[in-house]
């Protein structure tokens, strides 16, 4: 085909007068239609480098985004999570609290209380004051006195759930004599802290039917000193009669009331007797002061010494 | 070729519709820079509106961009993005109530119809066809608004589509030689125009 005679005068006049272009509104218009249209598309493989890098921005936060919402996610379980467990007098665990590992003296008051209504049930002539609960002498020292493990669960005001029936016939499962497991259980008396009939590991011979599961516990409280001797005790009830049995309890008794009181008491009380005048009680006190302490005269004042001389040892 | 909105590169325009098609938005721009100029004046020379011209301009480009998916370089990108425009006009046409292409063609004989003048005789007069500047320019596009829509758009695409006789043929329908007839008539219409000033 023949292309038709082309005028080129024509041509170069046409062309330098039609110069018209459309209004720059319509090309923003067109090419934002254009770039809408690519930009809400999946794009092929080599895509241009501009869009490449408007895409860039949104990358790298998309990962902060991500860490955002899973922290805050993470937050809201964690405050949606069941806490205070530990107030949760419900609930059993055998994990001791650190409220009640963190309070040796409140576990030790009960204890100390009745040991001095028992002493004075006994007759014997004890200082009350020094064996307060909410003394602090007292309370330091029961402190410093070697508890091999801590009570559960005594919390002064606090009602204590009871122990388990399996704990105390542990407890004293072992203690019964081959001889007497036959017989009808001994009268316990009425234990008013459950605390005292956890066990205790300085358990005492298992052949001992007498001694009370509280006792026991009374005598993990007391001092080194005071422990050894309160061993002995333990041993001497070992004893298979009744007689020598009883004789030990009662020794295991006032042993555990001399373990429980402090030198500074022994001493106050000495002094007391000493200057009232009652200078055979005051003997006696002495005599307990060296029987619970070896070196009770050397803690004595140097007003007493001279007189502490006179009596025998 | 188009005289105007060529950029230098040399990459095809079907390279860049493919180029659009598949996400480069780059592309698009290269693509319209080349064309935006000799689309709009050649739907500006047929209206002879230029809100008109921008409404239809703007129509053929979307068409552009909706078509990306299913562009197929089976044909010249030019040939296709004119027969877009020429569609476009054809239905603007048809809506207005306009003749068009459709009753003012083919006058073998050369003579245009009046009919041709009445439809577009008062564009001359209009801002948009006062653009041209100085005599040459007016007396063209005087010149080209007298003419037949048919010998007016076989003349505009051979001059800002930079189409062949055989693609002009093709993208309007019409034979070879009723082309080619077409674009003789309007080309010596115009020179005619210019006589007196050369």
């Amino acid at each position: 085909m023949t292309v038709p005679e082309r005028d080129p005068a024509l041509d170069a006049a046409w062309r330098a007068h039609s110069t018209e272009l459309p209004p720059p509104s319509v090309d923003a218009a067109i090419l934002a239609a254009a770039h809408r249209e690519v930009a809400s598309r999946p794009r092929a493989a080599g895509d241009d480098d501009t869009l490449a890098e408007a895409r860039e921005p949104s990358r790298w936060w998309w990962g902060l985004a991500a860490a955002a919402t899973i922290g805050a996610i993470a937050f809201g379980v964690v405050q949606l999570a069941p806490f205070g467990t530990a107030h949760d007098p419900t609930r059993a665990t055998d994990m001791p609290s650190a409220e009640r590992t963190a309070r040796p003296a409140d576990v030790l008051a009960p204890m100390i209380a009745e040991e001095t209504a028992r002493t004075k049930a006994q007759g014997t002539s004890t200082a009350p004051a020094a064996f307060a609960p909410n003394e602090p002498r007292a309370s330091e020292e029961a402190q410093a006195a070697r508890a091999p493990e801590p009570a559960p669960a005594a919390k002064t005001g606090s009602a204590p759930l009871p122990p388990p029936a399996g704990t105390r016939q542990r407890a004293e499962a072992p203690a019964l004599p081959s001889a007497e497991r036959d017989a009808p259980p001994p009268p316990q008396t009425p234990q008013p802290f459950p605390m005292a009939a956890a066990p205790v590991p300085a358990a005492p011979p298992a052949s001992v039917p007498t001694v009370k599961q509280e006792d026991v516990a009374t005598a993990a409280v007391a001092s080194a000193p005071v422990a050894e001797r309160a061993a002995e005790v333990m041993a001497k009830r070992a004893s298979p009669t009744a007689d020598s049995a009883l004789a030990a309890a009662e020794a295991s008794a006032e042993g555990r009331v001399a373990a429980l009181r402090t030198p500074e008491s022994y001493v106050l009380r000495i002094r007391e007797l000493h200057e009232a005048g009652r200078l055979d009680e005051a003997a006696r006190e002495l005599v307990a002061f060296r029987n619970a302490y070896p070196d009770a005269d050397a803690k004595l004042p140097p007003s007493l010494r001279a007189w502490a001389a006179t009596i025998q040892k | 070729m188009p005289a105007q909105g060529r950029p230098s590169d040399d990459t095809s325009d079907e390279d860049l519709m493919l180029a659009y098609a598949g996400g480069s938005a780059a592309s698009f721009d290269r693509l319209y820079a080349r064309h935006k100029g000799p689309v709009y004046r050649y739907l500006l020379r047929h209206c002879g509106n230029a809100a008109t011209a921008d409404e239809l301009v703007q129509d053929v480009w979307t068409n552009v961009i909706r078509a990306r998916a299913t562009y197929a370089p089976t044909a010249k990108f030019t040939t296709w993005l004119y027969t877009l425009a020429h569609h476009r006009l054809v239905d603007h046409w048809r809506v207005s109530g306009q003749a068009g292409f459709v009753s003012i063609d083919d006058d073998d004989d050369g003579s245009p119809r009046e009919r041709v003048h009445a439809i577009h005789g008062s564009r001359i007069d209009e801002p948009e066809t006062r653009v041209a500047s100085g005599q040459i320019g007016a007396r063209l596009v005087r010149a080209l608004a007298e003419l037949p829509a048919a010998q007016r758009d076989a003349f505009l695409l051979q001059q800002e589509a930079g189409l062949s006789l055989a693609e002009i043929a093709k993208l309007t329908g019409a034979g070879d030689e009723t082309v080619k007839s077409r674009l003789r008539y309007a080309t010596a219409k115009l020179r005619e125009a210019l006589e007196d000033l050369q």
